[in-house]
């Protein structure tokens, strides 16, 4: 709650003064960027999306309600944008470009276990691409710690127990899929 | 930054399932390249003019400058190789010369801010004789510039001067263009550069960054300037992928590409 009131005074100080944008930025552009990577699987372009979402929203900051969230509000604009982004381009670079270091280890540190979790992880990005875009978006939303299924359902414009079993659904698939190709 | 436990707890009663280290094994398959993307370091802070369209880059409002009205000049080409189609180009511009637009908007007004002055110049040193300089702006104003005097050359040819060619030029993708941005000592130093750069599929988009003297970013785009007060922007693309790539994956020049790469537009920010 506490948390909610720090952010409708973040906001509304942005909306008397664009120099306080830089405080919503902050704090959102991790998140913005992540979503759009996940959907874009290209650095360059989700780094594109992010920019283009943040100036639109820091356009049209004086026109933001709460009548729901500021993420859902920044997370819709930015789902615009990538759709956009989406239309009629070729498929780009893949997850693989993330850096090696940045990667993750495997629990044990052991190297050979680092391949192994290496592998399967190139292998669940590729189990992920196959799932229709709506499902990835879907998934791109709820892999936000911080986005509640409520939230996800009004930025997609859906009933949250729709958003809630579609959730569920996809996730339930992609882990059958992805055991299979593990045992 | 792998998953934390709490995550693993909401994938776990989302799928209905305890979490075992098979469930982390999903979770983190899943997640955890999403969670170790780094944030580009374009995306530090926020900076409006890097990723706009023309227009908005125009009709935005933005901090405070540091000083100084902004002026543009105008510096015709060489006749050296210009092509059929850089002639044409710099019919386009010779037109456009006369609509340079300055302007300032307010951060909150949106009020105009006087235009510049520009003139074409006979040589093309960049310490050249200053020109007259626009209204003072008002302070708490940036200026945005749409700039016509660039230069491209190609990557081999080390930049030495100032000379002109039109702004709206063909370049063969040889992986590295380079844009000069001309200007004269009491012109202040711009703080961004922008090239609107348009792909062989039609697809346009404002190549930018920052002032990184000596340090080209990432995102196969940004700006250098040196002691002799050139700007450079370096924009790669790779025709095969049709991707903009960063610096840390080098391209292979592409010698007998025959698309081509057009820099429509140059927008500075001051």
């Amino acid at each position: 709650m506490a948390e909610a009131t720090e952010e409708a005074q973040i906001i509304a100080a942005a909306q008397r003064d664009p120099q306080a944008f830089d405080a919503l930025y902050a704090r959102y552009v991790r998140r913005i960027y992540r979503y759009a990577l996940a959907q874009l699987h290209d650095a360059d372009e989700a780094a594109d999306a992010t920019q283009q979402t943040f100036l639109r929203a820091w356009q049209s900051l004086k026109r933001y309600r709460a009548d729901y969230t500021f993420a859902a509000w920044l997370f819709g604009i930015a789902r615009h944008v990538i759709s956009g982004l989406r239309s009629g381009r070729p498929a780009t670079v893949s997850w693989e470009n993330v850096p090696e270091d940045a990667q993750p280890l495997a629990r044990t540190g052991n190297p050979e276990a680092v391949a192994l979790l290496r592998e399967s992880h190139t292998h669940m990005q590729q189990l992920l691409r196959r799932l229709s875009s709506e499902k990835q978006e879907l998934l791109a939303l709820y892999r936000d710690d911080d986005l509640t299924v409520a939230e996800i359902a009004v930025i997609l414009g859906k009933n949250p127990e729709t958003v809630r079993k579609q959730i569920a659904r996809t996730l339930k698939t992609l882990r059958e899929h992805y055991h299979a190709a593990n045992t | 930054m792998p998953p934390t436990h709490n995550r693993y707890q909401r994938y776990a009663e989302r799928l209905g399932e305890p979490v075992t280290d098979d469930l982390k094994d999903f979770v983190d398959g899943l997640d955890a390249p999403y969670l170790a993307a780094p944030l580009p370091e374009t995306l530090r802070h926020f900076t409006p003019s890097a990723h706009s369209t023309d227009e908005e880059l125009l009709a935005m409002s933005l901090p405070p400058p540091e000083s100084t009205p902004v002026v543009t000049r105008h510096i015709p080409p060489h006749d050296g190789d210009r092509s059929p189609r850089s002639r044409v180009s710099f019919g386009l511009v010779a037109a456009i010369v006369f609509v340079v637009v300055v302007v300032s908007i307010f951060a909150t007004k949106q009020v105009f801010a006087p235009q510049t002055a520009q003139r074409p110049q006979t040589t093309s040193s960049p310490t050249a004789s200053p020109i007259p300089t626009a209204t003072p702006q008002p302070p708490a104003t940036k200026v945005y510039v749409r700039c016509l005097t660039i230069s491209l050359q190609e990557p081999t040819s080390p930049a030495t001067n100032c000379d002109a060619v039109p702004p709206t030029k063909s370049v063969p993708i040889n992986s590295l263009v380079n844009l000069l941005y001309c200007y004269t000592a009491d012109i202040p130093l711009p703080s961004a550069i922008a090239a609107k750069v348009t792909y062989p599929d039609g697809k346009s988009s404002i190549a930018s960054g920052g002032l990184l003297v000596g340090q080209p970013p990432c995102d196969g785009s940004g700006t250098h300037v040196d002691q002799t007060g050139q700007y450079t922007v370096q924009i790669y693309w790779n025709p095969a992928t049709n991707l903009k790539q960063p610096i840390r994956q080098p391209i292979d020049p592409v010698k007998d590409h025959t698309w081509q790469l057009q820099i429509t537009e140059l927008f500075t920010v001051i």
